[in-house]
Formats: structure tokens, C-alpha cells, sequence
């Protein structure tokens, strides 16, 4: 390896009790990428970014960013150093509203120019559609609109290096879907951030990301292109039917 | 929105500055107990209201407060001042201890911790008697060296008129928004960056300290303290005054422990029925309009203006 990638999962184990939920597992992203993360539930997916994003300890291995280990590092430390997550049932700060959302995290994260923060917010709920909602509690928004508004509010970060998104498109509108598609390439694009994004929307994970890793029964089963995991006896066996086309 | 606050502030500081001309001694006693009260509802609105850490061990601390000074100053002989200081040290530490031993607890189990430990200070207080001479009381010197309740009006009114400032500063900053994050949602709070731990530690501090204080203020003013300030009855009238008032609204708890307490004092002659008739009203609000009657009289004064501007609310619908 000539240089370090931006995020590395090194071997890392992860044991409740007699259940294994990951094994062995290694990942390298590199700046710029935008990796799919897909496999049947109960494979490990969430736990993985559970560990990558600091929620959860890895029972063995380690995650770097830039290089620099996480190990013990707690997840609001993980955030000011770029490292950000979504949820995967939305979270929200229910009573504020959705420009507060915005705000929160751009003040959390060392933000200190109020006027700076409320342009990003605006151009951020226009770009979203958000805008006419902007003084409505969160919890007053429908289950896509939250989704689209939990993932925004990460934007709200300048140092965004590294963004895990757990089902993001979940239960999302088409509309919607676009939206949340042309912001996270938007975002690539103009900072190459990079995601990691989990998924079992196959079309939208073929559109967005250059490479995906299969896991399965929390080891990784495979890692390629799309185009090479449809390819895959292995995978399509596993996961994703026999009838499959890509 | 912040000159409107400032001016209301200067208005309602004005007006009780200027209440006592016409008010007899009793009334003003009433009254200054009542900022006693609104300082202990302000604070403990800041842990439960605002940051979503339902301790339920306010009174503790008030009667921690009031005894760490009148036991400074019968056995060290301290005066007054630094009785009172040496008390907010203390109840602000105590609360700092609070709240790391409850840092990982939540709701009903925090709920349960923290009335354990204002149980324990009560017991203490009552078992220690050789110390703390128990249910016979302590005296503490009254703090002017007078029983003038004009003079006590006027400190308390300072005392509460200073909390507030703080509590204000405080919750309209950006860590206002940082404590509201955590009670909405504390996993996402630190997932964005927010220092959960160190936030609830320091309103665990902030809310013990000026509890404290007015502790050690009301031990100096009725001169004589028992281990009743750290009976349940204590917390359960300052709950009441938050409810009623509005959880989580700045203003909600000093106007619900002023209405309470004239109520209570009023209403005297029922005797224990007045806590019957409180718990009553608590279950009708909480059951029909939780936000209190801040809430309820921001709608109202809504609805009015919108009765008599109806084109102003054509054109913001428009």
C-alpha cells in the first residue's frame, strides 16, 4: 500500500456473547469513494457501522482515519474529526425545528459564525426542498422527509471527511430518493468526502457507488464492482437470487 | 426576540421591586418565599426541563445548602458570607458527584438514584442529630441581623433575579441548544459532535449550585432549619410549580412556583387537601396540555392579536 487510505477497518471482530455479528473484517476506503455496503439481514452491516462510528467497541482489529487509530476514541470525538453517521430508523431533535437540526451540528462542531451557519442552512433547505418546512418541529415530518433531513444535517459540517449512512433510502419516496442521490454526489464531488453507504436498494447502489463489499454471516464475502458481485456465483447464491440480472 | 426579553425582564423587575408599597408582612413573606421556590423551580427546570435528566433530588441539595452554612458557622465559625459561599461549594460538588455516579442512567432509573440520594441527605440530616440536632433544628443567625420582611424581599428577589440571568444566559446560548439536543435525543447529540458527559455534568453543577445557594439564603432568613427541606413533599411541590408553570419554558416555572405558593398560602385552611387538589391539576395538564400555562397563554395572546389584526394572519398564511 503506497499511501493510507482515508478510512481503514482492519480485521476487526465483533462478539455478543456467542453471537459472532462481525468477523475478521477489512475495509479500505479511499478518498473520494463512495462503497456500497450490502448483504442479507443479520449480516453484520449495522454492527459494522456501529464500530466504525464508535457506538460499539470492536472485540478485536481496529478502524484508522487518515491513518490515526479510533481505538477508544468516543463518537462525539470521532464526529469533530470528520467521522459522521445517519441512523437507520431517523434520528431527529424532535421538539426543534428543521433548520435547529441544521444548526445543532454546525454549532457542535466548533461553527462560530451564527451568519455563516444560517446561510449554509438556507441554501442547504432550498437545495433540499426542505425550505417551507425550515420553522416546523422535526417530529412534525413525514418518515422520507426525516430521512432526507438526518442525512442534510451532516452537510452541515465543514469538516466532513467520512459520512456512514445506515439504510439511508429506507422506506423514501422516489422524489426524495433523487434528492438525497444528488446531494451525496454533490458532496463527493465538491469535497470528496467519502461514504459508506448500506443498502438494499440495488439500483441505487449500481448509480452511486464505484465498488461494493458483500457481507455475509458477518465476514466479507466479497468486494468489487457491481457488474463483478452479479457476476459472482457466490453472491448471487448467497444473497441475491438465483433470478438476479444486474 | 432578545430586546423583547430585556425589556419584559426590566418590567417585571420593576414591578416586583414596586410591589411591596401595600402589601402587609404577611404577604410579602408569602411572596418571598415564593422566590425561594421559583429559584429551586428554575434550576431543577434546567436538569428535567431542558436537558431531559429527571433527578428528582432538588430538595437535597436546598437543605445540603442551608446546612453546609449553619453548620460552618456554628462549628467553624465562618461568617455569613462564606457560610454561603462554603455552601454553593458544596452543593455545587455534590451535584457534580450526582451526576457522575448517574451518568449512565436514564428516566425512571435516574429518577430512582437521585431520590435515593435526597433520601439519604434526609436521613442523615434527621439521624445525625448529634451534629445536626435532627427534628429539634438548627439555628442559623438570620442573615441581616433583623426580621425586617421588607430587607428579605428584596434579597430574595435579588437572589432569583440573578439566577435567572444566569439560567438565561445559559439556556439561550449555544449551549441552550446543546442541552435541548441531549434531552430530545442523546445518542444523535453525540453523534454530532455534542460532549454529552461534560453537558450533564455541568447542568448537574450548575442547577446544585444555585439550589444550594438559595438553600443557604432561606436558612438565613427563617433562621431555623430542619430535616423537613429534604422531605419528598419538597421536590413534589417544586415538580407541581414546573408543571403547572410550563416544563422547559423559561418563564414557566417562577410564574408556577409564585402561583402555587400564593395558592398554598391562601388556601391554607384546607389544610393536606391543597396537595390533593395540586395532584389533581397535575394530572388534568399533564393529560390535556402538557407545555403548562406559558404555552397556554402564548395561544391565547395569539388568538388575540389574531382577533384584532385578522389581516395580519391573512397575510402570514399568505
Amino acid at each position: 500500500m503506497s499511501s493510507e487510505a482515508l478510512l481503514a477497518v482492519e480485521g476487526v471482530s465483533k462478539r455478543f456473547g456467542g453471537l459472532v455479528a462481525n468477523q475478521d473484517v477489512t475495509l479500505r476506503l479511499e478518498r473520494g469513494e463512495i462503497r456500497g455496503l450490502i448483504g442479507p439481514n443479520g449480516a453484520g452491516k449495522t454492527t459494522l457501522i456501529n464500530l466504525i462510528s464508535g457506538e460499539e467497541s470492536p472485540s478485536a482489529g481496529e478502524v484508522r482515519l487518515e491513518g490515526r487509530s479510533l481505538l477508544g476514541i468516543p463518537p462525539f470525538q470521532r464526529a469533530r474529526r470528520g467521522l459522521l453517521r445517519t441512523f437507520q430508523v431517523p434520528r431527529l431533535f424532535g421538539t426543534m425545528t428543521v433548520r435547529e437540526n441544521l444548526l445543532l451540528p454546525y454549532l457542535a462542531l466548533g461553527g462560530r459564525d451564527r451568519r455563516a451557519g444560517r446561510r449554509r442552512s438556507d441554501e442547504l433547505l432550498e437545495r433540499s426542498g426542505l425550505a417551507r418546512l425550515a420553522e416546523e418541529p422535526a417530529r412534525h415530518l413525514s418518515g422520507g422527509q426525516q430521512a432526507l433531513l438526518q442525512l442534510v444535517a451532516g452537510f452541515m459540517c465543514d469538516g466532513l471527511r467520512c459520512y456512514l449512512l445506515d439504510e439511508p433510502f429506507a422506506g423514501v419516496n422516489p422524489l426524495i430518493k433523487e434528492t438525497m442521490i444528488d446531494l451525496i454526489r454533490d458532496h463527493n464531488r465538491r469535497w470528496s468526502t467519502v461514504f459508506l453507504i448500506v443498502s438494499h436498494e440495488m439500483p441505487v447502489i449500481r448509480e452511486l457507488c464505484s465498488r461494493v463489499t458483500v457481507l455475509a454471516a458477518g465476514r466479507v464475502l466479497f468486494e468489487g464492482t457491481m457488474e463483478e458481485v452479479a457476476r459472482s456465483r457466490e453472491v448471487v447464491d448467497a444473497y441475491l437470487g438465483r433470478e438476479w440480472t444486474p | 426576540m432578545r430586546r423583547q426579553h430585556l425589556a419584559l425582564a426590566v418590567v417585571a423587575l420593576a414591578g416586583a421591586a414596586a410591589i411591596p408599597w401595600g402589601m402587609d408582612d404577611y404577604a410579602l413573606g408569602v411572596v418571598t418565599i415564593g422566590f425561594y421556590y421559583a429559584v429551586l423551580a428554575a434550576s431543577w427546570n434546567l436538569l428535567a426541563g431542558y436537558t431531559g435528566q429527571f433527578s428528582l433530588a432538588q430538595q437535597g441539595f436546598a437543605a445540603l445548602g442551608a446546612y453546609a452554612t449553619g453548620l460552618s458557622i456554628r462549628d467553624l465559625g465562618v461568617p455569613i458570607w462564606l457560610g454561603i459561599l462554603l455552601a454553593a461549594a458544596v452543593s455545587c460538588g455534590m451535584g457534580l458527584a450526582l451526576g457522575l455516579l448517574t451518568l449512565r442512567l436514564r428516566a425512571i432509573y435516574l429518577a430512582i438514584t437521585t431520590w435515593g440520594f435526597a433520601e439519604t441527605v434526609h436521613i442523615t440530616l434527621t439521624a445525625g442529630y448529634q451534629v445536626t440536632r435532627g427534628e429539634l433544628g438548627l439555628s442559623v443567625p438570620t442573615l441581616l441581623g433583623n426580621l425586617d420582611p421588607l430587607s428579605y424581599y428584596y434579597v430574595f428577589l435579588g437572589l432569583l433575579a440573578v439566577s435567572l440571568a444566569v439560567l438565561y444566559l445559559v439556556c439561550h446560548s449555544r449551549i441552550g441548544q446543546f442541552l435541548r439536543a441531549i434531552r430530545d435525543d442523546e445518542l444523535r447529540a453525540a453523534s454530532l459532535g455534542i460532549d454529552t458527559t461534560r453537558w450533564k455534568l455541568f447542568v448537574f453543577a450548575l442547577s446544585s449550585l444555585l439550589t444550594g445557594l438559595a438553600g443557604a439564603c432561606y436558612a438565613h432568613y427563617v433562621a431555623v432549619i430542619g430535616p423537613d427541606m429534604a422531605d419528598f413533599s419538597e421536590l413534589a411541590k417544586i415538580v407541581v410549580m414546573v408543571v403547572i408553570g410550563g416544563m422547559g419554558t423559561f418563564a414557566g416555572p417562577v410564574l408556577g412556583a409564585l402561583l402555587v405558593q400564593l395558592l398554598t398560602s391562601y388556601l391554607g385552611q384546607f389544610g393536606a387537601w391543597d396537595n390533593v387538589l395540586f395532584a389533581l391539576v397535575v394530572i388534568v395538564l399533564m393529560r390535556t396540555y402538557r407545555e403548562g400555562l406559558v404555552a397556554l397563554g402564548r395561544r391565547l395572546w395569539r388568538r388575540l392579536m389574531a382577533w384584532m389584526h385578522p389581516r395580519v394572519e391573512v397575510a402570514a398564511r399568505g
